[in-house]
């Protein structure tokens, strides 16, 4: 820590005297790109509570999107292929797969204002920043199966500027679901308020988890009063299973399904001939299926491989998973005994799924991604620590909005689970954040997630601190 | 790449534990992690800010600053690979190489690598090595830097439409995080339309460049460039003027200079030139001494010939890049040797480029040797008919 303070000092002492030095001129182009408009955050799926013969699949991308980011407002990438995959055998590779793809159109190219007025519906003529996606379903590998678009033209939700250019966002521009004629498929795109919870701040001094040490006051949501970008659609059960029909129950062989959301940028060559820019092809440069697996479990050197890999190359990634980093930390720091490695434990509930709950088939491959077991109906009252807390419903079978994913995983990665008994017990079955629930209320309906923060808020930035807000709360329609 | 909330979150938590742990054990002799990349992101915005102000200054201290890290602990990647941007900023090209290459040993598929090796021989004049470089990193990691450097290798290959809508994809990929690289794709593009002829394109491209970052030097550097095509040489001037107390460079006092001598004020444009060559020379205090652009500035002008010769040659010994190639072509054009200078210029059209002033220079070698070559001729008829 002493040497870094004294880089920093270093630092600021050089530029405070820093005499002009001309440079000579030169283009380079920026290096950094982080790629936020490619960057999954997460993925949800949920057996819907408000039509339980459906299920919901949501991804969200665009990490820490700060409402007020005018005059640049957040959008999709027109050149990036945004996609939600489905294994229903078992065997890591898709066998269903919406593809979202985004057109920007800007009806006054004479302007570069987002909106040129007060917007008092999604048709104003005054929103001048407009996109529309189309949704295809592919049926098959992602890349060679049978393509049916299933919808167009469908209207993106607009950024939600601020109360003088949009004094009612969900009252005038309306919710963004679009039902379809397939199958009253529901679709939505737009910016919605991060749906995600922890406490960021007291995470980055040192790993403060407040539920063991509680000199630095209560916890904070890091992430409250931030937006994502959400894709989610909703989708009857018997599309998504491999027989085409919904499952008899829990224990049907048909009944789970394995999720993951990727994102994909067009390949490109400095040689193409006939000067095209790209080859039609994509590479796949974001991906997410579990929460905090990227993070948590992939080594930093080997993240971009791994953002790159297909579900059937994880298993040069099982090393990583049953020799996990996290837990030495939480022995050196707080003085947490975690079970020994090889931690197969870890493999079951991140890897080959729950036997009895959400596996897929009885062999499956070991990969990254959300199973849902479809035959298991919503809870009446969620429990934020999902199975952990008795709710089968809930994370790892599948993943819910207000699934308390940070606290869920600190407690498995120590071991706090009922798959080592002698680790569970307290604290390693009772770590967490501090942060039990989201910033803002979800919606009881599709598409669930809030509504974006608008850029103007008022006051400053709202604090967050536990008691959260309430789940699904059925008074709080979209 | 998944640098999101998340990602945050778990780098602090891995980072910060390991802080503590070497903390807490009290024998922690080598540095701790997270250095490195403290030290990496310090001069990341130390080159954003030698880029808008034109200040190599702020490259030195990210040169300090990543190297101090590095004597903690001489393998921190993040450092290392840091340190090979950095210098490309300096114009150390081949020490970026290495740096390149050594940091492709630990990690092969980091796709910033081989952005700083292909810009490296970019610069250098290495252009099949560049460009597979460049193919490398956009089949590792499509995104705005590499999409940025393909439309850079499609504009060197005369290809300019194709470098257009690269460009665009590269500005498209930039979110709203970074309204200066947003501005830096806008001028770009704007740059591209100005060699097409698209003087109202390129207007509103650098219109755009300064609504997303008002003040943005490339930006304001675009709206002189397309003032004086419109020729309004006072606006123009308003506006370098302007620039050169912001950020000052070698380009913008020659702009200068040539609008002061459109307006026959000879001796502001000679002061404007001499200026223009001595921000050249003081970048050879913090940057690597390439002498391409004092050469071009004297041939330009026509003035102290075998001195831009000279410079020329000293240059193209360690660059053989389109527009070294160029500054060498019509120096030896204005010193008389044409032979040289064709030779020359022929290797700085070599990768099909469509830049004016390449051509301009070439057209002009090539009709004076034409020139020569029938003087010979009509010489050799002379003589053949006088026996």
């Amino acid at each position: 820590m002493r040497k870094i303070a004294s880089i920093a000092l270093a630092f600021v002492a050089a530029g405070a005297c820093l005499v002009p030095l001309r440079a000579s001129s030169h283009r380079e182009a920026p290096l950094i790109s982080q790629d936020p408009l490619a960057d999954n955050t997460d993925v949800y799926t949920f057996v819907s509570p408000e039509r339980p013969d459906r299920v919901v699949l949501i991804a969200d991308f665009i990490p820490l999107e700060f409402p007020s980011s005018g005059p640049n407002f957040w959008k999709f990438d027109d050149t990036v292929l945004y996609e939600i995959m489905i294994d229903n055998t078992g065997d890591a590779v898709e066998d269903l797969t919406y593809q979202f793809r985004f057109t920007t159109q800007i009806a006054n190219p004479n302007t570069f204002l987002y909106n040129t007025g007060q917007v008092t519906s999604i048709d104003d003529p005054d929103l001048n920043v407009r996109q529309f996606f189309t949704l295809t379903e592919v049926r098959g590998p992602r890349r060679t199966g049978t393509r049916t678009v299933i919808g167009q033209n469908l209207h993106v939700m607009p950024a939600n500027v601020g109360e003088i250019s949009m004094p009612n966002y969900v009252r005038d521009l309306g919710s963004g679901v679009h039902t379809l004629s397939t199958d009253g498929i529901r679709a939505f795109a737009g910016p919605r308020d991060d749906p995600f919870f922890v406490d960021l701040g007291a995470t980055f001094d040192l790993l403060q988890l407040r539920t063991l040490n509680r000199r630095t006051g209560p916890a904070v949501d890091g992430l409250g009063n931030y937006n994502v970008h959400t894709i989610a659609l909703e989708i009857p059960i018997s599309r998504l299973t491999r027989t085409g029909a919904a499952p008899s129950g829990a224990s049907d062989p048909n009944a789970s399904i394995g999720v993951w959301s990727t994102a994909s940028r067009p390949a490109t060559t400095t040689r193409m001939a006939g000067g095209a820019v790209s080859s039609g092809d994509f590479v796949q440069v974001s991906r997410l299926g579990m929460p905090l697996v990227n993070e948590v479990v992939i080594p930093l050197g080997v993240k971009d491989t791994f953002n790159g890999l297909e579900p059937t190359g994880d298993g040069a990634a099982l090393s990583f998973v049953t020799n996990p980093t996290v837990p030495p930390l939480l022995e050196a720091l707080f003085g947490v005994k975690t079970p020994p490695t090889p931690r197969n434990d870890l493999v079951t509930i991140f890897l080959t799924g729950i036997p009895g709950l959400n596996q897929i088939g009885t062999s499956p491959r070991p990969s990254e991604m959300i199973r849902l077991n479809m035959a298991i109906p919503p809870s009446r009252n969620p429990s934020r620590l999902g199975l952990l807390g008795g709710d089968t419903a809930g994370f790892p079978n599948g993943r819910r909005p207000s699934d308390d994913v940070v606290d869920i995983e600190l407690r498995a990665l120590a071991g706090g689970t009922p798959f080592t008994p002698a680790f569970n017990v307290s604290p390693n079955n009772t770590l967490g954040d501090g942060i039990d629930a989201n910033d803002t209320p979800f919606f009881s309906g599709f598409p669930f997630l809030s509504s974006p923060h608008p850029g103007n808020e008022t006051g400053g930035p709202r604090i967050h601190s536990n008691p959260g807000s309430t789940n699904l709360n059925p008074s709080n329609l979209p | 790449m998944n640098t999101r909330h998340r990602l945050l979150f778990v780098i602090a938590a891995i980072a910060g534990g390991a802080i503590a742990a070497a903390i807490f054990s009290s024998h922690g002799h080598r540095a701790p992690a997270g250095e490195g990349r403290a030290a990496a992101s310090f001069a990341a915005d130390a080159l954003r800010r030698a880029r808008l102000e034109a200040n190599g200054g702020y490259t030195l201290e990210a040169e300090r600053v990543l190297k101090r890290a590095l004597d903690y602990e001489p393998d921190d990647y993040d450092a290392q690979r840091m340190l090979g941007a950095v210098y490309l900023s300096q114009h150390r090209f081949r020490e970026a190489i290495d740096v390149a290459k050594r940091a492709m040993r630990v990690h092969p598929n980091d796709a910033w690598n081989y952005g700083v090796l292909g810009d490296a021989h970019v610069e250098l004049g290495d252009y099949d090595e560049a460009f597979d470089a460049f193919d490398r990193m956009a089949r590792l990691r499509p995104d705005a830097a590499a999409y940025a450097r393909i439309a850079y290798a499609r504009e060197l290959q005369g290809q300019l439409d194709a470098a257009i809508a690269s460009m665009r994809m590269a500005e498209e990929a930039t979110g709203a995080q970074d309204p200066e690289s947003i501005a830096w794709h806008y001028a770009q593009i704007g740059n591209l339309l100005l060699q097409k002829g698209d003087v109202e394109g390129a207007a509103r491209e650098y219109a755009r460049a300064e609504h997303a970052f008002p003040g943005h030097p490339f930006a304001n550097a675009g709206r002189g460039k397309v003032e004086v095509a419109r020729g309004q040489y006072d606006a123009a001037l308003t506006i370098y003027r302007a620039l050169m107390k912001t950020a000052p460079t070698s380009e913008t006092a020659i702009a200068i200079g040539d609008l002061l001598t459109k307006k026959g004020d000879s001796a502001g444009a000679e002061a404007m030139y001499a200026r223009a060559e001595a921000i050249e020379r003081d970048a050879w205090l913090t940057e690597a001494r390439l002498t391409t652009n004092v050469a071009r500035l004297l041939a330009e002008r026509g003035v102290r010939t075998s001195e831009a010769v000279q410079l020329a040659e000293e240059a193209a010994r360690h660059r053989k890049d389109i527009y070294t190639m160029d500054a060498l072509a019509w120096a030896y054009y204005r010193a008389g040797r044409v032979v040289d200078a064709e030779e020359a210029s022929r290797q700085a059209r070599r990768t099909g480029t469509v830049d004016r002033r390449i051509l301009e220079h070439a057209e002009v070698i090539d009709r004076s040797v034409a020139m020569q070559s029938r003087g010979r001729d009509t010489g050799t008829r002379t003589r053949s008919s006088s026996l």
